[in-house]
């Protein structure tokens, strides 16, 4: 019995155990071009008693890692009544060669939490020279596309139709969902021209469960706005290729080409999604094409150096500044409105002897209509006067381009300048200081130095508040205590005073003795009743007398004839010696 | 071993003793040890020393770091508004790189603190009057202490409403060019650009990450926190 339990649990445990970690390189083939792609998996089997701590991916010297994609799956499994569970994980490496020569790829480690390391076998390539053409062709905005064929190119047409164009090569490698990019424009893109660039997500019904972003894209050599990024996707339908997709807006950037470079690039955008059922989910990642458009310069651009792209006019506020009657400033402000690229646009004003103009106040208002950008742009100058007279700033011309209009000019008008008030200090330094100060070793005299320490951290500020709050403390402490003490022989008085009453009420001697014993015992803790002579003398000393010699008194006059004759006299007496024991009068 | 350290100590100790200081390596061009002369006579004064600010900016200028002297001289100008020196400097990186600055960081001391003061000496007052009802209760102070209290109270008030705005109101100085992201990750979208020497007013801080708004071209994204100085003011 016993040994068939063992061998039953040895199964089970065993059957758990069934896949053992291994770790697998493989290829699509081991021979291409340079220039040309290459699919690499790296595929990970996991055994269930242990798990993956961390996994050293092949290093990739002399190739070109153009895509990677990451997957995983599990899945139980009962066959002939063992259970069987298996987890994998998949990184698929799209790779280009640099140059000929003989290659090898990896291998891939794993160390496990057990602290067990596995490596992968290791794969050798063979690259050969020239080849087929890169995939990422000027002008073609498809460059992550692997196949990268002509005809991907002519189907995407810019506007609106191109986002309902058939699928592309790298659209139908995963065709029940893939992410689509618009460009608009796509091509010819002239340098300086607002560029909208639009990621959509097209899924068929149930294809996906769920999905999250892993990477957004990310763009170089252009100035770039994220302009929709929508919280919750609102999908709608549409027929491409005879197949019904969902789709919905992802993001949406603007993209301005710089002064510089020859080509907009962008990365992917990857998105981690979900597929499968509960028991046998999948998670792939999903990557869109990376942007690669060719920027040209403006037709002619050597002689027309400082022109940017757009339609835009301009407009001023003031022709004419007077600055008198105490009025030492004033502002002139120049507006352009259209569209086009208003983050290049600027106006420099030259300068003019006799005023100081001010670096502009820039407000920009711009956004997206119609694939345009469009909004306008205000340069508020402050001019002050520098010394007494008529000046004038001179008009300002400024070059654009429009596919349309071609190149034109705008130019403003001059602004004349009346200065009869200026500044004191203006006056005498008229001509700006374009000279620098050098190392120093000593502050100039009479500068005022200021302490730049938070001030709620000062000492001097803590410390002048934390004087009020302990004199505050001290004050209420001391208060109470004299309060405590004061309540305290308040208490006592009172006790005594109403000992002192009852005596002056006491109706015979009798009750006068009892009452002196009982107010000595309570209020000076003298206890004489019972208490031997002897014994009084020894305990209180020669203080205590005068109550031991009205106690006598009192007992003989208790016993003698006409005892209550001498009350009135005795009562009075009784009180006095009473007051008098430790000082109480 | 004993004899050795002493040997190394020996030959190391003509290193501290004769030292140079920030004038001595500036003179002898090296710049390096100039700034660094005087970022460690900076940390021991505190932070506030408009001169030692003041040449490092020299100091950085010459090591044609623009947005670290742009930095230095903007801090020791909140340290000592009148340094004509610093101002001229400041103002030449400005115009040489088209570069604004906020007219806040320009402006100069206005002399005391007046809600400090009001605030100190109202609350010196009601505190004494408390003191002396609490040992000679009468009905003069008890009448006198609700409006010492209230007058307390209200300058309170308005002393930590001034310093509440004084210190939403702050701004860095970018040090290195930089892009500025539509979030705290440096694998989000770019919104922008920044150049060193740029002013930034910042609005939220998460992190190492600075939410900041440009005074160049007015644009919001996030920086990292190690491409900026936080330039520290003096609370008018």
């Amino acid at each position: 019995m016993r040994l068939t339990l063992s061998i039953l649990l040895f199964l089970v445990f065993f059957s758990f155990n069934i896949f053992a970690t291994d770790i697998r390189l493989r290829a699509d083939r081991n021979n291409l071009s340079v220039g040309d792609e290459l699919t690499l998996t790296l595929s990970i089997t996991e055994d269930s008693s242990d798990e993956i701590r961390e996994i050293t991916e092949p290093d990739f010297k002399n190739f070109d890692v153009a895509n990677r994609g990451e997957s995983s799956s599990s899945s139980f499994n009962m066959i002939n009544g063992a259970v069987s569970y298996k987890k994998e994980k998949t990184i698929t490496y799209v790779l280009r060669p640099l140059k000929e020569g003989s290659f090898n790829i990896g291998p891939a480690v794993i160390e496990m939490k057990s602290g067990k390391k596995t490596k992968s076998n290791t794969l050798n390539f063979l690259i050969v020279g020239g080849g087929s053409q890169p995939q990422n062709n000027a002008g073609q905005n498809n460059s992550g596309d692997n196949s990268g064929t002509e005809q991907d190119d002519k189907t995407n047409t810019s506007g609106a139709d191109s986002l309902f164009a058939p699928l592309s090569a790298w659209e139908k490698k995963t065709d029940k969902y893939f992410i689509r990019v618009i460009v608009n424009p796509q091509e010819n893109v002239y340098r300086g021209e607002p560029v909208t660039v639009v990621y959509y997500l097209f899924i068929k019904k149930n294809s996906i469960t769920d999905l999250n972003f892993y990477k957004l894209p990310s763009f170089e050599n252009v100035w770039s706005e994220e302009l929709e990024t929508p919280k919750k996707l609102n999908f709608q339908m549409a027929n491409i290729d005879g197949s019904v997709y969902d789709y919905a807006l992802l993001r949406k950037y603007l993209l301005i080409p710089d002064d510089k470079s020859p080509r907009i690039t962008g990365t992917q955008m990857i998105l981690d999604v979900m597929t499968g059922s509960f028991f046998n989910t999948y998670k792939k990642s999903l990557s869109s094409i990376a942007i690669n458009t060719e920027v040209k310069d403006l037709p002619d651009a050597a002689q027309h150096k400082d022109a940017k792209y757009g339609s835009f006019t301009i407009e001023q506020d003031k022709k004419a500044i007077t600055l008198a009657g105490g009025k030492l400033l004033d502002t002139v402000s120049y507006t352009i409105s259209g569209c086009g690229n208003f983050q290049g646009t600027a106006l420099n004003m030259p300068e003019v002897s006799g005023i100081k103009i001010f670096s502009p106040d820039i407000k920009q208002y711009a956004a997206v209509k119609n694939d345009k950008y469009c909004g306008s742009k205000t340069f508020k100058f402050m001019v002050k006067g520098v010394r007494r007279g008529d000046f004038e700033i001179p008009a300002l011309s400024l070059e654009f381009f429009d596919r349309e209009k071609g190149y034109y000019t705008l130019h403003t008008q001059p602004v004349k300048i009346k200065a009869d008030d200026v500044s004191a200090q203006g006056e005498n330094t008229e001509e700006k200081r374009s000279v620098r100060y050098e190392f120093l070793k000593e502050m100039p005299a009479g500068l005022a130095v200021y302490e730049l320490t938070p001030l709620l951290d000062r000492p001097i500020f803590i410390t002048a508040l934390s004087i009020p709050l302990a004199a505050l403390i001290i004050s209420f402490a001391i208060w109470f205590f004299m309060n405590a003490l004061r309540g305290r022989s308040k208490k006592a008085s009172y006790i005594s005073k109403g000992w002192e009453a009852k005596l002056k009420k006491a109706k015979d001697l009798t009750e006068l003795l009892n009452f002196f014993y009982d107010a000595l015992a309570e209020v000076h803790g003298i206890q004489l009743r019972g208490t031997r002579a002897k014994d009084i003398d020894e305990t209180f000393g020669h203080n205590i007398t005068p109550a031991t010699g009205l106690i006598r008194e009192l007992e003989e006059a208790i016993y003698s004839a006409g005892a209550n004759a001498q009350l009135e006299a005795l009562r009075k007496k009784t009180v006095d010696v009473f007051r008098n024991i430790r000082g109480l009068k | 071993m004993r004899s050795i350290t002493a040997f190394i100590i020996f030959c190391l100790l003509p290193l501290f003793l004769f030292a140079d200081t920030a004038l001595e390596s500036f003179v002898k061009k090296d710049y390096k040890a100039a700034e660094n002369t005087l970022i460690s006579e900076l940390v021991k004064k505190g932070g506030d020393d408009p001169l030692l600010l003041y040449n490092l900016g020299v100091t950085c200028e010459k090591q044609n770091e623009k947005g670290l002297a742009a930095y230095y001289y903007l801090q020791s100008i909140q340290a000592a508004p009148g340094f004509t020196e610093a101002r001229n400097n400041l103002d030449i990186i400005l115009k040489e790189e088209g570069l604004k600055v906020p007219k806040i960081l320009m402006e100069e001391g206005d002399g005391p603190l007046y809600t400090v003061i009001l605030f100190f000496v109202f609350l010196y007052i009601f505190v004494a009057a408390l003191i002396v009802y609490m040992f000679r209760p009468g009905w003069k102070l008890r009448v006198s202490l609700l409006p010492a209290f209230m007058l307390m109270l209200l300058f309170t008030v308005l002393f930590f409403i001034k310093y509440r705005d004084f210190r939403a109101e702050s701004y860095a100085v970018t040090i290195v060019s930089r892009e500025l992201k539509s979030g705290p990750d440096e694998a989000l979208s770019t919104v922008g650009k920044i150049k060193a020497g740029e002013i930034l007013e910042i609005k939220n801080i998460s992190g190492d990450w600075v939410k900041a708004k440009s005074f160049q071209d007015n644009i919001e994204g996030w920086a990292n926190s190690s491409d900026l100085r936080f330039v520290a003011r003096k609370f008018n």
